[in-house]
């Protein structure tokens, strides 16, 4: 077992008629686009696995090798 | 990535090398605080050495994510269990022909610390986090004792304890309404005490906890201006690390369409252990809870099952193929999905009664929040004339 790509998401299955629809900011993800356009590929970054928000305690290795 | 379930088993494929395990050295706690979602932190009882060597059998067949391998002692008080049981416990995962690199983290409240704690902590390399929400004021709104009594003041003098021992430990304080509005006390609070690192949980529901004191329509902008000030002061002073701001910025200046991957909701990257040796992987909250459609969430033990039994469990089974459909719905929803990776299962459970439900209140106030201020940030950044 390999940890998955980031980069290669299988195509999205139909959505249930019972599900939300979308509730969040419909541009944002244009936004997060434009922004990380703007930034030279960094050469150190891998895929960031690990949970950026885990609560339990403080991750320091989750792939932060690009931030100062 | 092949996400979408085949049949009614998973393959390895589907799962994700383990980054964390947890385990409950106790579910006893010494503190009462208000937001806990533990439901079981009167319960004394302490996990048995046979059932620790058994976690440390279990975990051999599991791929490792990285090593040394994280273990947390938590879902209680780590400290309410002797030093000399943690001795033993350690020495599972150091000796004998299974052994495996591991670094130990405690999640505390800190009041138990004291001079025997700190020499033990140093003498086995323990890696600290201490919860403490801010100044005693708003500290104590929340975090009791079982008399009502604040616990800030046992907290400050656990805190002196690890800075006279020169231990770095980082804090986790949680957000809650009486913090919601002083960013700067909270800020310059954190700050002084000497840790090394600062992370920021917002107060939600979650298993005993069933509804947070931060729902409300109004609290998502509440909860911006929080994060904006606190990364305003950060970026000002050059100050003490924060994890949702770091963790974000990073996830921003990925290469276009990576998608980050969120722990809490890939099964194998933490697997949970309970005082009994009950197993779950997602979300280690889940663990122990009972569900009318989920069942118990304990989807082996690990004195009698392997990682492949957890895997192949009916119950885990069908937890997960809805954890899946709600990251898919998530991917088709939201579009804070790629820095967010699909929300947390246990957040959509107690939130929406639901594992393949999308957007909860813990996503608007930690990610979209979190995400809306450092987009900000970063857009004005780069902004500027480069000189």
């Amino acid at each position: 077992m390999t940890t998955p790509d980031a980069g290669d998401e299988g195509p999205a299955s139909t959505p249930d008629a019972e599900d939300e629809g979308p509730t969040s900011t419909p541009d944002v993800g244009a936004t997060i686009d434009a922004v990380r356009r703007s930034f030279e590929t960094p050469t150190k970054w891998r895929p960031p696995f690990d949970p950026p928000f885990d609560k339990f305690h403080d991750w320091d290795d989750s792939g932060f090798d690009n931030q100062g | 990535m092949g996400l979408a379930m085949q049949g009614t088993e998973w393959s390895d494929q589907h799962f994700a090398p383990l980054n964390l395990l947890v385990i409950q050295a106790s579910p006893f706690c010494n503190v009462d605080c208000s937001y806990c979602y533990l439901g079981d932190r009167l319960n004394r009882k302490r996990i048995e050495i046979s059932t620790v060597a058994a976690a440390v059998r279990f975990v051999q067949d599991v791929p490792l994510a990285k090593m040394p391998l994280s273990v947390l002692w938590h879902a209680g008080e780590p400290m309410v269990v002797p030093m000399s049981l943690y001795e033993r416990m350690f020495s599972c995962f150091s000796d004998g022909p299974q052994s495996i690199p591991v670094e130990h983290h405690f999640q505390t409240n800190a009041t138990l610390l004291n001079d025997q704690w700190c020499k033990f902590i140093k003498q086995f390399g323990v890696r600290i986090g201490v919860s403490i929400d801010g100044p005693k004021e708003i500290h104590d709104a929340y975090r009791i004792d079982r008399s009502g009594r604040g616990t800030f003041d046992r907290v400050m003098r656990g805190i002196d304890k690890l800075r006279e021992h020169a231990i770095p430990f980082s804090v986790i304080s949680v957000i809650t309404p009486a913090a919601l509005s002083r960013p700067d006390e909270i800020w310059e609070f954190l700050s002084s005490l000497g840790a090394c690192r600062l992370a920021f949980n917002v107060e939600e529901a979650e298993g005993a906890h069933p509804r947070s004191s931060l729902d409300g329509d109004d609290l998502q902008a509440l909860t911006r201006a929080f994060f904006a000030r606190i990364a305003a002061r950060q970026e000002q002073t050059r100050g003490i690390p924060v994890r949702e701001l770091r963790a974000m910025r990073s996830h921003l200046s990925a290469p276009p369409g990576s998608i980050v991957q969120q722990a809490c909701n890939r099964p194998g990257a933490i697997i949970n252990v309970d005082v009994n040796g009950n197993v779950t992987t997602l979300s280690p909250e889940l663990l122990g809870q009972n569900h009318p459609k989920y069942g118990q969430f304990a989807w082996g033990n690990v004195h009698t099952d392997s990682w492949r039994d957890v895997m192949q469990h009916p119950r885990f089974l069908r937890a997960q193929q809805d954890v899946e459909r709600g990251v898919q719905q998530c991917m088709r929803s939201c579009g804070y999905f790629e820095i967010c990776g699909g929300g947390n299962p246990s957040n959509k459970l107690a939130e929406l009664d639901r594992l393949d439900g999308t957007e909860t209140q813990h996503c608007r106030l930690h990610v979209q929040a979190v995400a809306d201020v450092v987009l900000e940030q970063l857009s004005a950044r780069l902004a500027r004339p480069t000189r």
